[in-house]
């Protein structure tokens, strides 16, 4: 089962480290977005399955982007999982309430990446 | 009416000698130039700030293309090893038709009569020593076992590059505290020099960096965020604060 990602990032080399990351645990098919405008446009006009993003990223940062996904009719139920900087307390509990799935802190590890994917697909299985 | 305004309106001789306001106008006279060189330096300083946070921009431009040329290079690297792997499987497949062709000389031979076995039994005998290929099969093994470490290790370059990412957000922040002490500096210039306008408020603006991101590999950081997220999801209360 091919699970298609879309990867947020506003930096091209972090974008590159999470596609490679996710090659390396066997996830091949990836779609990326500079920032959450594009990646809203994305989402709208081709099928994804699970979406990584950072916070912060100009247009539209990463929770404004959770927010409105969760919001849509449509891809409310979307995966989406956080990779950033930011490991404050307050801001890992403003993800959550933005209803993010689950939440990286960088730098990360392939490992980190692939047990947070697991978590979130054993309780999102995603048919195809 | 600004200070340098009262300076130059009154001349030296307009107040009686000895006065309060004799005295304050001294002072004023006095601290005057010594205001005009600090306006004076602060804009000659200010006047280099743009220059700085163009240095700083650059900076992370040039970091941001050499990591994507490293990657470049572990991406080569990976196809590198995928290439190998093709190869060792092509002499395991290989040395798999060997042992089976040399199984079937020696089931031939050992079906002949005995007068051919005397003849032809050393020979395959002799035969199966020479392609013994346990040793070869040993050393594939070990190849691979080279291969899988330097994926790793490939794959922890990769990694270590989102130093670049974290740093890039640091200099961002600096840049932009530069910024800010630019405007800051250029308000109090403006009062000084009687631009009577207020100074528009600081507005909410849109950031696209942690001003708090750390390249930090300690687990403390992700275990805190886990622990968070473990307490939501089985809506325990937020207490006391994380390491």
């Amino acid at each position: 089962m091919a699970i298609k990602f879309l990867v947020v990032d506003d930096s091209l080399t972090m974008r590159r480290i999470v596609v490679n990351a996710l090659k390396s645990i066997g996830y091949d098919s990836v779609v990326e977005a500079g920032d959450g405008k594009e990646a809203w446009g994305k989402l709208q006009s081709e099928p994804i399955d699970f979406v990584i993003s950072d916070w912060n990223m100009p247009e539209m940062n990463g929770l404004e982007l959770a927010k409105t996904i969760r919001s849509s009719p449509t891809l409310g139920e979307l995966p989406v999982l956080m990779v950033t900087t930011r490991g404050n307390k307050e801001d890992v509990i403003e993800a959550l309430q933005a209803r993010v799935n689950n939440y990286i802190v960088k730098p990360f590890t392939p490992q980190a990446l692939k047990e947070k994917l697991d978590q979130i697909l054993k309780v999102v299985p995603i048919s195809k | 009416m600004q200070p340098k305004d009262l300076y130059h309106a009154l001349p030296a001789d307009s107040v009686p000698e000895g006065t309060t306001l004799d005295q304050l106008l001294s002072m004023l006279r006095s601290i005057m130039p010594v205001l005009d060189e600090m306006k004076d330096s602060v804009e000659k300083s200010s006047s280099k700030i743009p220059k700085a946070t163009q240095q700083l921009t650059n900076v992370t431009e040039a970091t941001e293309n050499a990591t994507m040329e490293i990657l470049n290079f572990i991406d080569d690297i990976g196809a590198r090893i995928g290439s190998v792997e093709e190869k060792l499987k092509q002499i395991e497949l290989d040395l798999s038709k060997k042992e089976e062709s040399v199984r079937t000389l020696m089931r031939v031979v050992e079906s002949m009569s005995p007068e051919q076995k005397r003849v032809f039994l050393p020979y395959a005998q002799e035969w199966k020593n020479l392609t013994d290929l346990s040793l070869h099969v040993e050393m594939i093994g070990e190849l691979r076992k080279h291969l899988s470490d330097v994926q790793e290790i490939s794959m922890n370059i990769a990694m270590a590059l989102q130093v670049q990412d974290i740093t890039s957000q640091q200099i961002e922040s600096v840049r932009h505290l530069i910024e800010s002490v630019r405007t800051q500096l250029g308000n109090i210039v403006g009062r000084y020099e009687g631009n009577t306008a207020a100074a528009p408020d600081e507005e909410e603006e849109r950031t696209t960096f942690d001003e708090h991101a750390r390249y930090n590999k300690d687990s403390s950081r992700q275990e805190d965020a886990d622990s968070i997220i473990a307490q939501f999801i089985h809506h325990e209360p937020m207490n006391g604060s994380p390491r």
